[in-house]
């Protein structure tokens, strides 16, 4: 059975994952959560960074319109298809409300998930069609593999540290 | 449904060339390398997206005709800093690009406040003879005379505020010491 599960519509891309599957009763420690959380985030921006979808597959190129923008210029861009300019859709992917077992991942506000549905299915609300771009998920092999780092740590105590990091994202979610 | 971002950004103007950014008070962010990485971040994003109009809050009025017969001289002399899509019409701050490329961080890792400013210096354009013109007002004189015309730019958008948050969230989180014992395997 999948690890996670995706929604896709106008008003919400996410991605459910089935925490529970892969740490077990540690599904529920906040700060394996937010680790848990961050090491997916950096899993996608790498993957981002070699121009690759959720598939592990090359994105669909630039278009030649795009490329010769002026934002295209002055981003310093280049032709690696990362699903970032001012990188405002990318760091705007959060945790959503989840149930204690699942961790729920998508985008904090309503503009950034029209963006990203857009993009994930070339559906710009214009006749023009445009390139589907599935950049926003993960594997099953990714998942465990995030699971896998944190598992032989988790049973180890909080520092003091830690309890203060955590009241302070709170605020932030 | 997604959560409610609460945490606050505040900008303050003084009479001098320094926006506050962002205050701290925990402990954790007084690191000078993310204040740093953070200060260098903001500088560059509000300098990009001015430039590359491609933030709706940064974006400026039309020029004036004789604004743009300015400028088509100016770019014919080579005094463009982006060549290959720079129009005379072009509304975004930049021609040479001294300005922007200005707007500098600073960072007091004590108080943990990042402050964004402007270099005062710049040089004269290219004329046609391979001459400069003379400078007669520096980067700070140019930003006052711009505000007093409604083109502001030397400020934090709500889109580039909520990046940065992302991004502290993001520092925060890679202290934690689970992250840290995972990151130096």
């Amino acid at each position: 059975m999948a690890l996670s599960k995706k929604k896709l519509s106008e008003s919400e891309v996410s991605v459910e994952i089935d925490l529970e599957k892969l740490l077990g009763r540690a599904a529920r420690d906040k700060g394996a959560r937010e680790v848990f959380f961050q090491l997916a985030f950096d899993k996608l921006s790498e993957r981002l960074d070699k121009g690759l979808d959720a598939n592990g597959k090359k994105m669909a190129a630039y278009s030649r319109k795009y490329k010769s923008s002026l934002a295209f210029e002055v981003f310093e861009k280049n032709n690696t298809v990362n699903m970032q300019l001012t990188g405002d859709m990318i760091n705007d992917i959060t945790e959503l409300d989840s149930s204690k077992d699942k961790l729920k991942i998508g985008f904090q506000s309503d503009f950034s998930n029209l963006k990203a549905y857009a993009n994930i299915t070339g559906d710009r609300g214009s006749n023009k069609a445009a390139p589907a771009r599935e950049f926003f998920g993960w594997s099953d092999k990714e998942l465990k593999a995030i699971a896998d780092e944190i598992k032989p740590s988790i049973k180890e105590d909080p520092i003091l540290n830690d309890a203060k990091i955590l009241a302070f994202l709170t605020r932030f979610s | 449904m997604a959560k409610r971002n609460l945490a606050s950004v505040k900008i303050t103007g003084t009479a001098k060339v320094r926006d506050n950014l962002l205050k701290f008070v925990q402990q954790q962010t007084r690191d000078e390398g993310v204040l740093n990485e953070l200060g260098e971040f903001a500088a560059d994003q509000i300098r990009k997206r001015v430039r590359g109009k491609v933030d709706k809050e940064y974006q400026q009025d039309p020029l004036t005709p004789a604004t743009i017969g300015i400028r088509k001289n100016l770019i014919k002399n080579g005094n463009s800093k982006t060549p290959q899509t720079s129009k005379p019409s072009q509304s975004n701050l930049t021609l040479s690009g001294q300005l922007l490329d200005a707007i500098k961080h600073r960072v007091n890792a004590s108080l943990a406040t990042i402050n964004i400013f402007l270099l005062k210096p710049r040089t004269g354009y290219i004329l046609k003879d391979g001459s400069r013109t003379k400078v007669d007002k520096d980067n700070v004189e140019i930003k006052s005379d711009l505000e007093e015309r409604g083109r502001l730019f030397l400020f934090i958008s709500k889109s580039l505020n909520a990046q940065l948050q992302s991004k502290i969230a993001q520092a925060l989180r890679k202290r934690l010491s689970l992250y840290r014992k995972i990151s130096s395997k």
